[in-house]
């Protein structure tokens, strides 16, 4: 049979897939005339298929947000807030000043934006920053589809404004942070650990907790270690 | 053990007693159902029809530790299971074996983090460490096939703490 004569074909996605791939992916012309052309294998001599050159991918970065109207609307409602926005691979990033964070959580569940899942609640440490936390929600919106994350910066000690009274689901999610971090958020129903042991000391995603600092206190406690072979 | 070939001694077979109980203890070795993480998919893999850990008798995975006399660590132990798991091993009767299964039983494995012990030696005695990520089920069984060999050279008349390294 002739097509044991032909070069291995490069594994191309499929036909269907080229027509929904916009971002720029390689697709071989040559292997897809070939794979429809496979019943031609008479006429076909080995020849391997055109490849064209894959096009520079743009490395994505933070832009600043323009024209949009949700950032519009924060600013004229809060103009206090200090709202900004920017946004990465089309994903909008709004960060505002903490005094008004129920503020503008309230609006965003309860206006037409409607956002009414709290998907997430974490936390990042700029160890040396003055406002060392960097609180993030991202919210989204079952009715208009819409994803977005909002960020806010506090400093270490600070008792940031929990959402509790907003989302419930912010309850175990700023538990995590809260036992993660350290973060105290004033107004929470039941704020304690909810991964470590009650008892443990120290908040392990802080920058300054070393990686394989356990806390030795707890394990004279709580196990009994015993000595392990040579 | 010596099987007697002569007419009036035909079908009488002599052994010793500590080959009896350990030919009995090893070949029906009751595990617990200790699965932690990935290595548990791999243990269930072992018992399951492929791989068949029953017709090593230890097909059985009791629920209770009283019931058990092999615990298979199977996955990260991370310090708040550690306590759980000591307390688990003080209920198991004597005779008892543990087989370290993976890397993160054994010492850790990836994992060198704030909440994770590492490796369960230290806090009960491991008697076979089977390194792996996870290991394969026949890995597994070739560690239970050592434990077998290991309680082997077990003898009633001594305590079992002397059969243990460490």
């Amino acid at each position: 049979m002739n097509q044991e004569n032909k070069p291995p074909e490069p594994v191309s996605p499929g036909k269907p897939d080229e027509k929904s791939d916009s971002s720029g992916a390689p697709t071989p012309g040559g292997a897809a005339d070939n794979a429809a052309g496979g019943s031609e294998a008479k006429e076909a001599k080995p020849k391997p298929p055109a490849v064209k050159k894959p096009p520079a991918k743009k490395v994505p970065s933070y832009e600043d947000l323009t024209d949009d109207p949700l950032l519009k609307d924060l600013r004229e409602r809060f103009p206090d807030a200090g709202v900004t926005g920017q946004s990465f691979l089309g994903q909008p990033i709004y960060t505002i000043e903490l005094g008004s964070l129920i503020d503008v959580m309230g609006y965003l569940r309860g206006s037409t934006w409607k956002f009414d899942y709290l998907v997430d609640v974490t936390c990042l440490d700029y160890l040396g920053d003055q406002k060392r936390f960097c609180m993030v929600y991202h919210l989204y919106s079952h009715a208009s589809g819409q994803l977005i994350r909002v960020k806010t910066r506090a400093a270490a000690e600070e008792m940031v404004p929990s959402v509790t009274s907003i989302w419930r689901a912010a309850d175990w999610l700023e538990r995590e942070v809260f036992d993660m971090f350290g973060i105290e958020f004033s107004g929470h129903p039941d704020l304690r650990r909810i991964l470590l042991p009650d008892d443990w000391l120290g908040y392990p995603l802080r920058k300054d907790y070393d990686i394989k600092l356990q806390d030795q206190a707890w394990i004279r406690k709580h196990l009994r270690i015993r000595k392990v072979p040579e | 053990m010596g099987v007697n070939d002569t007419e009036a001694t035909r079908g009488v077979i002599t052994t010793t007693v500590d080959f009896l109980f350990n030919w009995a203890r090893k070949s029906s070795l009751w595990p617990m159902t200790f699965g932690l993480a990935c290595c548990a998919i791999e243990m269930m893999a072992t018992g399951a029809s492929r791989f068949d850990m029953d017709r090593f008798g230890c097909g059985i995975f009791r629920p209770s530790p009283r019931q058990a006399d092999l615990i298979i660590v199977s996955g990260t132990v991370t310090l708040k299971m550690a306590e759980a798991i000591q307390k688990l091993y003080d209920q198991m009767p004597e005779p008892k074996w543990v087989i370290a299964m993976g890397a993160c039983a054994s010492v850790g494995g990836p994992f060198d983090t704030y909440a994770t012990l590492q490796g369960v030696d230290k806090i009960i005695p491991v008697d076979v460490y089977i390194p792996g990520c996870p290991p394969r089920p026949e890995a597994l069984l070739y560690g239970l096939m050592r434990l077998q060999d290991k309680i082997d050279q077990m003898s009633i008349s001594r305590k079992q703490e002397q059969f243990i390294a460490g």
